[in-house]
């Protein structure tokens, strides 16, 4: 490495390039390839039939449901923050984004667990809970606020960063010219985070779906009923059930997948308006990694 | 419309928004954590140090920590190379491995989990060779290591990378001019600047460590005493209704990555320091 | 429409950024807001267009106090200092903007829009532009989008903030006698933030100078210039000589200022003495007792005039002369001749009393004589 800087050796760039490469392929590329090979090595027909199995069909189900819930109420959520965070100045400001980036630092089993023991049944609310009826914990309720929870910063941090980087020139103009705060939100702001916030939207559904430790302290396990996507994959995986279970996983990775192109897309975009002479411009996608 | 601090008008919504941020994080992270503080707080001192230095306790913590601080290590001795040759190379395929980083971060955790768990298992082909060398990964520390090392990389080399971008050749350039060989303007120049980001990566994926679980249990066949991680400890306590316990365990691993986290925004704030002479 | 501050205050984290401003800006003309950085000048300009609110204070449109009225309400035109153009938006819908967020009931009709827009770029010369993209503009376009956009709107003032700042030096003075011609015609009141104050000078009907926070002098720039209130004003507003002071030996360290300084001026006092370089007479041979003798260190042609840099002989103190071309020919100095500096005048600030003294030499009596003020 150290004849590498800018002139450096050829050899030693080569080497470098060359451990960086087998290194992804060993330790990125394959876990994949084994994802998509175990799941066709009885074929084709014998995955979709995997996936076509009752309890895997309401897994899927489940998932989606927890999906469509928790993904609009946390971009929803992290617009709110990104407009109070990124327009304002407050006190209390860089204590309020550091417990929003608090579920990133938790344990996902210390999540589930903090959920039973509010609302489980010898929790915080549970016994008020039990006495109208009310199931959270080892029931869907439950399984959608853990999940909220461990994927509360993702859209937030993505939206944060995205609106500070964009200042509040733009939306003080519009509103020297008599827009009102909805049509600055709207004609303004959202024009120009769409692109990030897509891409919030897209990594918050794939962290969504794929939930495993959280949801899986507070599901209970129920086949058929409280079992989601992953904790499907788990139970089929337990059962030596393999193909299922790859079956099963192809579906997340294949999300997955779709977070990392939609990445890259968007990363591309930025560079290219980055090279324009341009007025300031958003700087995405990077840096989302590095919070705490 | 008015409002807000010291009388400023500021743009609309400022009300609504930080009214509805507040409340949100409240309800969904403070109470939650505030409950878990306590339920811990229930056991009393003597009880908390019973719970947590009970031997299965203390052999999951000490696995957890030891094998996440190795985990990391390993991200550190790869991720920078990798940072390095993403930010500062150009070859066919980059844009392919630059993306393919974060996939241990979009997979999900059960999906990596059961995925190297076939492939290091003693029917894996990975597996199977480092079986003939006597390496036995799966349902072993090693396999926890393994494991922990896939989802820590993208810390690591997303950490470094923008730095890396940062760094202005052309002080490299002045430091060669000025007669540095190849190694000084390495370890003189290039380096200096990345400690910080390097220490913030290693203690990110430390903390992300810590606390891993679906990628883990897979792999790590949870045998106790052996290979059962803290995380698993607390999921086996709740399972037999022993809240207290379970949040006392939650509570060493909380304070483990909070201190981690304090850690990596002091090096930040100092790095900010140093950076502003590079970019 | 004519604005009035009244002892505004401003404080930003306990630090004082306006402090008791008062100011009166008449109808139609072009203000200057001059002042170095962090002086304030730019929050003034906010408070004007109701993104800031005073502490104290008050702010009044043609006598109608709009201190807590919105900006969009107040109809204050404003041209940021990085344009804030629309980046998703082409020249014609940044600049229908205005026009498009007006409630529906006074919102004029898509072909009004249309018309109106249109005029608006054409008045800004940008007729072939109006469906690029801010970032396919140029500095000088995106800052024309700007003032047309701010003008939709049929704004009561136009503000902008540095508004030459950003482009190139030529474009810079294009621009701004550009800006100068089209405010006449427009005649509505606008008022400019700048640290240039040759830009001020240049263009502006009325220069407010501002210094932390406060207001040091309002004038025309002929008045700034010629007859500055203080000392700040006097060293922001072109070039100057400060004279050596040394009023803690209870003498005045200069010998020529301990004997033109008259005796009101009390040598423990904090003076501040300035002379102008043009207001310096260059000569080979001494002619006068006041006569200060010195060495030519650089010599700086420029134009029509040089300026000559010299050094006091027996001292450090350089001062800087400027003659004209023809007198710098005539008397065929060169670097390390020796010459004798002639002041013409001296200008004096006695800062705690407020009092200007600008003192010229007679050339009869060789003596300084305060000046008669007009």
């Amino acid at each position: 490495m150290a004849g590498s800087h800018r002139s450096g050796t050829r050899a030693g760039r080569w080497l470098l390039i060359g451990v960086t490469v087998l290194f992804f392929a060993v330790f990125l590329f394959a876990p994949l390839v084994v994802v998509f090979s175990s799941a066709l090595q009885k074929g084709f027909g014998y995955c979709l039939a995997a996936l076509a199995d009752p309890e895997t069909v309401a897994a899927v189900r489940l998932t989606l449901l927890t999906t469509c819930i928790a993904v609009p109420v946390n971009t929803l959520f992290g617009l709110c923050a990104g407009w109070a965070i990124a327009k304002y100045e407050f006190p209390g400001k860089s204590l309020l984004k550091t417990v929003i980036a608090l579920p990133f630092s938790v344990s996902p089993v210390i999540a589930g667990l903090m959920f039973v023991l509010v609302y489980g049944s010898g929790g915080w609310i549970g016994p008020w809970l039990e006495a109208h009826h009310i199931r959270v914990i080892f029931a869907v309720p439950g399984i959608i606020l853990t999940t909220l929870f461990v994927t509360l910063p993702l859209a937030a941090h993505e939206l944060i960063a995205v609106l500070e980087a964009q200042g509040r020139e733009e939306e003080e103009a519009a509103w020297t010219l008599g827009a009102t705060g909805r049509q600055i939100f709207c004609k303004i702001t959202l024009p120009k985070i769409k692109w990030g916030l897509f891409y919030g939207v897209i990594l918050s559904t794939a962290r969504t779906m794929g939930e495993f430790g959280a949801v899986s302290v507070v599901s209970g396990h129920i086949r058929g009923l409280t079992n989601t996507l992953p904790l499907h994959i788990e139970v089929l995986y337990n059962q030596y059930d393999t193909v299922a279970a790859f079956s099963a996983a192809t579906l997340l990775a294949l999300i997955a997948l779709a977070t990392l192109a939609a990445k890259a897309a968007l990363e591309r975009r930025t560079e290219r308006r980055r090279d324009r002479p341009a007025p300031a411009q958003a700087t995405s996608g990077r840096e989302e990694w590095t919070w705490a | 419309m008015a409002g807000g601090p010291k009388g400023r008008i500021l743009l609309p919504g400022f009300g609504m928004t930080l009214g509805v941020t507040v409340f949100y994080v409240c309800v969904m992270i403070l109470i939650p954590f505030a409950v878990l503080v306590l339920k811990t707080a229930s056991l009393n001192l003597h009880g908390f140090y019973e719970t947590v230095t009970a031997p299965r306790v203390m052999a999951a913590l000490r696995l957890s920590l030891l094998t996440a601080l190795m985990a990391a290590c390993i991200n550190v001795v790869f991720g920078v190379p990798a940072a390095w040759v993403l930010s500062r190379y150009s070859f066919p395929g980059k844009r392919l491995l630059d993306a393919v980083v974060d996939l241990p971060f979009a997979l999900p955790t059960a999906v990596a989990g059961i995925a190297l768990t076939s492939m290091f298992g003693p029917a894996g082909g990975p597996g199977a060779i480092l079986e003939r060398f006597g390496v036995r990964v799966a349902f072993t520390p090693v396999g926890i290591v393994v494991a922990l090392a896939f989802i820590g990389l993208p810390f690591v080399v997303r950490t470094l990378q923008p730095v890396i971008e940062s760094l202005d050749r052309r002080v490299e350039e002045a430091a060669a001019t000025l007669g540095a060989s190849p190694a000084q303007v390495f370890f003189r120049v290039i380096l200096p600047p990345l400690v910080p980001a390097v220490l913030s990566g290693f203690s990110l994926a430390f903390a992300r460590g810590v606390g891993e679980y679906g990628s883990v249990v897979f792999i790590s066949g949870n045998m106790p005493m052996r290979t059962e991680i803290a995380p698993v400890v607390i999921m086996t306590k709740l399972q037999q209704f022993d809240y207290a316990g379970a949040a006392a365990v939650a509570v060493v691993l909380l304070i483990v990555s909070l201190v981690v986290m304090s850690l990596v925004r002091l090096i930040e704030l100092r790095a900010g320091f140093w950076r502003t002479g590079v970019r | 429409m004519g604005v009035t501050l009244r002892s505004v205050w401003k404080t930003y984290k306990r630090t004082a950024v306006l402090q008791d401003v008062d100011l009166d800006l008449p109808t139609g003309k072009l203000v200057a807001l001059l002042g170095p950085s962090g002086s304030g000048k730019t929050t003034l300009l906010r408070i004007l267009a109701g993104l800031e609110v005073p502490d104290h204070g008050a702010v009044l449109f043609d006598g109608e106090d709009v201190t807590r009225r919105p900006p969009g309400v107040r109809r204050a035109g404003m041209v940021f200092q990085h344009y804030a153009l629309f980046g998703h938006m082409t020249v014609f819908d940044n600049v229908a903007f205005g026009l498009r967020v007006l409630p529906l009931k006074n919102r004029p009709l898509p072909w009004e829009i249309d018309t109106k827009v249109r005029e608006l770029i054409h008045r800004v010369r940008l007729d072939a532009l109006e469906s690029r993209y801010p970032s396919q503009l140029s500095g000088g376009q995106q800052q024309r989008v700007a003032l047309a956009r701010a003008l939709a709107v049929d704004p009561r003032i136009l503000l902008l903030d540095e508004p030459f700042a950003a482009l190139d030096a030529k474009v810079r003075v294009e621009l701004r006698r550009w800006l100068r011609e089209f405010q006449r015609e427009l005649g509505i009141t606008t008022v400019f933030v700048t640290h240039d104050q040759e830009e001020a000078t240049d263009i502006a009907d009325l220069v407010v100078v501002v210094n932390q926070g406060r207001i040091e002098q309002v004038g025309s720039p002929s008045e700034i210039y010629e007859r500055p209130a203080s000392a700040f004003v006097f060293e922001f507003i072109g070039r100057s000589n400060v004279l050596p002071l040394n009023a803690r030996e209870g003498k005045w360290a200069h010998d020529l200022l301990s004997r033109v300084l008259p005796d009101s001026v009390s040598s423990s006092e904090t003076v501040r003495a300035y002379v102008r370089p043009h207001e310096i007479d260059v000569h080979r041979l001494r002619d006068r007792g006041t006569a200060v003798k010195a060495v030519v260190e650089r010599v700086h042609p420029h134009g029509a005039v040089v300026r000559l840099v010299a050094r006091e002989a027996g001292g450090e103190h350089r001062w800087e002369a400027e003659i004209s071309r023809d007198r710098y020919e005539a008397l065929k100095v060169n670097i390390g001749d020796t010459v004798y500096l002639e002041f013409r005048s001296v200008t004096i600030f006695t800062p705690h009393r407020k009092v200007v003294h600008s003192w010229t030499l007679d050339p009869v009596r060789e003596e300084f004589q305060q000046p008669q003020r007009g």
